[in-house]
């Protein structure tokens, strides 16, 4: 094999592995915008969902799950960065919460999230597998105290349960 | 400090079990009397932990990690001497494919009364008898990567399971398990020592004996297997005092590897001694 067709053969692959990596990063973004919708809904606009490239999220998420290590990245480019990712929910006071943190195989999947409790990881070798985790992590309780954390402060008040000798329901 | 892993087959997620809670027990109960200070167990579920604690003697903490997951569920329970060290669930690896919930590997910190501390990963991976070696491979390259991870955070690590594939096996070159200390030592931060290869084959002396720990019976003839193993990180590894990890078959309670009554498959306990 000659060396110009080893080279085409390698930036074939790694053409094919990015397209890869595309897809599995779209389904992501979609599970996101899907789950973010609902959050938003749920809270009127209380609580904002997003990805964020995990050297961003650490900025501002003191509670930052750190599990993840990587070495040194070549440049530290967008690319490089993508590849690991954290669902970050945001109240209107600025708080934010880490909810799950999401890294991507070089080629896309397998997709693995740690969280929502730490040292809780799931491997995602598809789409539907992946729509299956982020379901089952939305459902976690730790999310939900998260997200009603965030949205206390732009929430209205619980209503006040009744004072003793009122309740007659006995 | 000895530890116990057992495949008891008292409540398996598919099928019926094939031993008593009661016989079960009295296996738990000699390995405690031998010293062990943990018994880790898979094919139990929350009743048959329930029914075992209740017939095993001495100060006992249990674990036990039986929750749903996917449609079937975890399998997995540790008995351990509460006088000894505590245990305190850490960690779990799933796997989904195509659907499929994969159980990879729970993980527990272990904290004895010395102030030691390890993180003791325990699994049971998919049978051989329905092929699923891609979800076996897919475990353990999930497993490994935070196995990976707590190495790096200086974690010592023990891992113990009925891993369904032998020493040799991809899924153990995937989890880096070498036979080596020497090699371990060298990339601690890479390798896991496994100290289980030498009940892998028969000894030269006599062939015709057990080894492994696991039999399977087909028509008049059985096979011999070691799916059962334990690994260790460089942690537990000392060349100057020639320190390293032992596993032995706990063959006190059941010396024989032959099944019992119309069982086809059946494992032996083995058991961990760290330095």
């Amino acid at each position: 094999m000659s060396a110009p067709h080893d080279f085409d053969t390698a930036i074939d692959a790694a053409l094919n592995a990015s397209a890869d990596h595309d897809r599995a990063l779209a389904a992501v973004r979609a599970l996101t915008h899907e789950l973010a919708q609902s959050v938003s809904k749920r809270t009127s606009g209380g609580v904002k969902i997003e990805l964020v490239n995990a050297d961003e999220a650490a900025r501002y998420v003191s509670q930052m799950l750190t599990a993840f290590k990587v070495g040194p990245q070549v440049g530290a480019d967008e690319e490089d960065r993508q590849l690991r990712q954290v669902l970050v929910a945001t109240g209107k006071s600025g708080a934010a919460r880490a909810l799950w943190e999401i890294q991507f195989a070089d080629t896309g999947y397998p997709v693995t999230l740690r969280g929502p409790e730490n040292n809780a990881t799931v491997d995602c070798y598809s789409e539907e597998d992946l729509r299956d985790a982020f379901v089952q992590a939305s459902a976690h309780g730790l999310v939900g105290r998260k997200i009603a954390g965030l949205n206390r402060t732009t929430a209205p008040p619980l209503p006040t349960p009744p004072t003793s000798g009122t309740d007659k329901s006995e | 400090m000895s530890l116990v892993f057992w495949n008891c087959a008292v409540a398996p997620t598919r099928g019926r079990g094939r031993r008593s809670p009661e016989d079960a027990a009295a296996v738990i109960d000699s390995a405690f009397r031998s010293g062990s200070s943990i018994v880790a167990l898979c094919e139990v579920d929350e009743s048959a932990m329930r029914a075992m604690a209740t017939r095993v003697s001495g100060p006992l903490g249990t674990v036990t990690m039986a929750e749903q997951v996917g449609r079937s569920r975890w399998d997995l329970g540790v008995f351990y001497r509460a006088d000894r060290l505590t245990c305190r669930s850490h960690g779990a690896t799933i796997v989904r494919d195509g659907g499929t919930v994969v159980r990879g590997a729970r993980s527990l910190w272990v904290r004895t009364t010395g102030g030691s501390e390890f993180l003791l990963y325990l699994l049971h991976w998919r049978s051989r008898l329905r092929g699923e070696q891609r979800h076996r491979l897919e475990s353990a390259v999930a497993v490994r990567r935070n196995i990976e991870s707590d190495l790096s955070n200086g974690y010592p690590v023990v891992v113990m399971g009925d891993f369904n594939d032998e020493p040799f096996d991809a899924s153990l070159t995937v989890l880096r398990a070498s036979r080596d200390p020497r090699r371990v030592l060298l990339s601690p931060a890479q390798w896991l020592y496994n100290p289980s290869w030498h009940l892998a084959a028969p000894r030269a002396a006599t062939p015709w004996e057990d080894f492994g720990t696991l039999v399977r019976r087909s028509g008049s003839s059985s096979s011999r297997y070691l799916f059962d193993q334990a690994l260790t990180s460089a942690h537990f590894l000392d060349e100057e005092r020639g320190q390293a990890p032992e596993v032995r078959t706990f063959r006190e309670a059941r010396p024989s590897l032959e099944p019992a009554g119309s069982a086809i498959v059946d494992h032996l306990p083995i058991e961990l001694l760290l330095p």
